[in-house]
């Protein structure tokens, strides 16, 4: 009798025990549910993501030569799904530098010092004594540089900073000429997506990465005409990007790609304007 | 055992309800103390505007903000001149380079001004507080923390100042501060983030020292620019935003911002002046021409700048260091610590799949 009793007595004490056992984990388990979630769900964990090297070596004289400080723009879907945006970039037409200077009727100086480092402003290179004064000047820097000197009271102040007293065209009108073309563009491109356009510029060796990318269909594109020796150059490429590395190598993958290669156009009249100047 | 399952419900419930609003328990502990404040500073007031004629919020005058809503309300040029008075000794180019004259401060601040006979609205700007103290701090007080963040787009910078087509001797922009092409036409110099990114030529010492009593060697780090000097020599006028613009440039943030004394690195030990390290920026730094703002800039410098066969990626000499000896040595050994870049606070920790995946490339 003892014994039956203390056997239910221990019975009841290991039920008793069991149920408290499952209420702890059944607690601690509602506990830590959402905290699991939302470990699991993390952004940006889950997503893999692509990296674009890009190599733009276009050949001079049979041989490939990195393209360098050039920009390219990297555009959500592919061409297809571009199409339109493609058909802009493909019209767009070609204002070279040299015409553009001779249209603002710069002197010949000038558009030599730009084109000698292939510059498109004057921010480019150092703007060093022998373009102030003697046979290699270039009067729209000697005109300034004559105005800053006497602004900043001394000559050597009056050199660096002459470019804040030259006209807004010569400072930089070719180069805010191109940005209001290529910003026209690129908010078309961003009516057809939704992310932020990103680009980067190539190095010396003509490489760019574009990075943190969402695997799928881009374009690649400098989206306005780049002058390289006689010829205008523009690309507009179709990758897809898939988790890790990519390779897009200008000009080999030409199957993908929109390439539209012409000879730099003539600025005949304009040359007339600056000769008789 | 009905009561002992009842006490463990309620204890449950108890404790779920804590767990899931720990909030509730905060905001009832930061009510009370922010009331405690609140006493304390009504109690300050009351002191205050009873010797004065107008009742008027207590206010710290020994610091100035320009987030008050009367100074964000004024134009810069309301206070600050431009360029000063000192600039040909302060600077040696047009700059904004002291603070305000009195008459900007107390067209205003006229009671303050007056107010005993060491006004504390004078420790502002002077070093001491004495009718006759004229000293003042350097202007933008060195070492102390910003109420502005700065509007730079790399990009836009890089389109501009980068030479296309690199010639020795040809060197890029012109900057005050510029540091002239090497005559050695052998070594390769790249000049257009020089003009703002100086190398820096002395020791740095932070507080406590750098991580395992390493010493970075003179010329690891670059600097970031400080003042005007390589910006006014295109932006002074003409070129937006001019001297006149502040807000082109600086955004007056909610908060203070302090400036880094030592760069964070995640690989101490690389050096930019070594020989085989100069090479063009961007070639490293390989996101900073698409950068549009500062906001959340990092080096960002991928272990495949570092990886390739003829610089640390593997060697075919056994006695080199190289991410893949060094990332082997780790794997094997969890005691070893990768030292040839990395400062043991980085180099103990587990090899990244990025270093496995760059020795693959």
């Amino acid at each position: 009798m003892m014994i039956e009793l203390i056997n239910s007595k221990s019975n009841q004490c290991a039920t008793s025990v069991a149920l408290l056992f499952v209420c702890r984990v059944v607690f601690w388990l509602c506990l830590l549910a959402p905290a699991i979630a939302s470990a699991q769900s993390q952004p940006g964990e889950a997503v893999a993501t692509g990296v674009l090297r890009l190599s733009v070596k276009p050949k001079v004289n049979g041989k490939p030569k990195g393209l360098q400080r050039k920009r390219f723009y990297l555009i959500k879907g592919g061409l297809e799904a571009n199409k339109t945006l493609v058909d802009r970039i493909s019209q767009q037409s070609l204002l070279t530098r040299e015409c553009f200077y001779r249209n603002a009727k710069a002197s010949e100086a000038f558009i030599n010092w730009l084109i000698e480092v292939d510059c498109e402003s004057v921010y480019c290179r150092p703007i060093d004594e022998q373009f102030l004064t003697g046979p290699a000047a270039v009067p729209e820097f000697r005109d300034a540089y004559e105005r800053s000197a006497k602004e900043y009271k001394t000559p050597q102040l009056g050199r660096l900073w002459l470019t804040t007293n030259l006209t807004d065209v010569i400072r930089d009108g070719f180069y805010r000429q191109k940005q209001a073309a290529i910003k026209a563009l690129i908010g078309e491109a961003q009516n057809g997506a939704s992310t932020r356009i990103n680009s980067v510029m190539t190095d010396r060796n003509g490489t760019a990465y574009f990075t943190d990318l969402t695997p799928g269909p881009y374009l690649v594109s400098n989206l306005l005409p780049i002058e390289f020796g006689a010829n205008s150059i523009l690309w507009i490429c179709e990758v897809k990007i898939v988790a890790g590395r990519n390779n897009l190598q200008f000009p080999n993958a030409r199957n993908t790609c929109v390439v539209i290669e012409k000879p730099l156009p003539a600025c005949n009249a304009n040359k007339q304007t600056a000769s008789t100047r | 055992m009905r009561n002992r399952i009842v006490i463990i419900m309620l204890f449950t419930a108890l404790a779920t309800v804590w767990c899931i609003h720990p909030r509730v328990s905060l905001k009832a502990a930061n009510q009370s103390s922010q009331q405690t404040q609140r006493k304390k500073q009504s109690k300050r007031t009351t002191g205050t505007s009873n010797s004065g004629n107008r009742a008027r919020p207590s206010r710290d005058y020994s610091q100035f903000s320009h987030r008050s809503d009367k100074h964000k309300s004024l134009t810069c040029d309301a206070c600050h001149k431009a360029p000063t008075y000192n600039w040909p000794a302060a600077s040696g180019f047009p700059d904004v380079a002291d603070y305000p004259e009195h008459d900007a401060c107390a067209r205003c601040h006229r009671t303050e001004f007056f107010r005993g006979a060491l006004p504390v609205i004078c420790s502002i700007c002077h070093t001491k507080v004495s009718p006759r103290g004229k000293q003042r701090f350097a202007f933008g007080k060195p070492n102390q923390s910003s109420q502005f963040s700065t509007i730079f787009p790399h990009d836009l910078h890089q389109d501009v100042i980068a030479l296309n087509n690199h010639k020795p001797g040809v060197e890029a922009a012109h900057a005050v501060r510029h540091t002239p092409f090497a005559k050695d036409e052998k070594k390769e110099t790249y000049n257009n983030c020089t003009i703002c990114h100086e190398t820096q030529s002395g020791l740095l010492n932070p507080q406590g020292g750098f991580q395992d009593n390493f010493q970075p060697p003179a010329g690891t780090f670059k600097a970031a620019p400080v003042g005007h000097a390589s910006c006014f020599d295109c932006h002074w006028k003409n070129q937006e935003p001019t001297h006149q613009a502040c807000k082109g440039c600086h955004n007056l943030s909610p908060t203070d911002i302090t400036a880094l004394r030592v760069p964070q690195r995640k690989s101490l030990k690389f050096n930019h002046s070594r020989e085989d390290h100069l090479r063009e920026c961007t070639a490293c730094h390989i996101n900073i021409t698409r950068e549009t703002s500062l906001v959340g800039l990092k080096p960002d410098v991928p272990i495949t700048s570092c990886s390739g066969a003829s610089c640390h990626g593997a060697s075919p000499k056994a006695t080199k260091v190289t991410i893949e000896t060094e990332s082997d040595t780790r794997t094997r050994d969890p005691g070893f610590v990768c030292a040839k870049c990395h400062t043991s606070e980085k180099g103990k920790l587990a090899v990244p799949p990025s270093h496995r995946a760059a020795l693959i490339e």
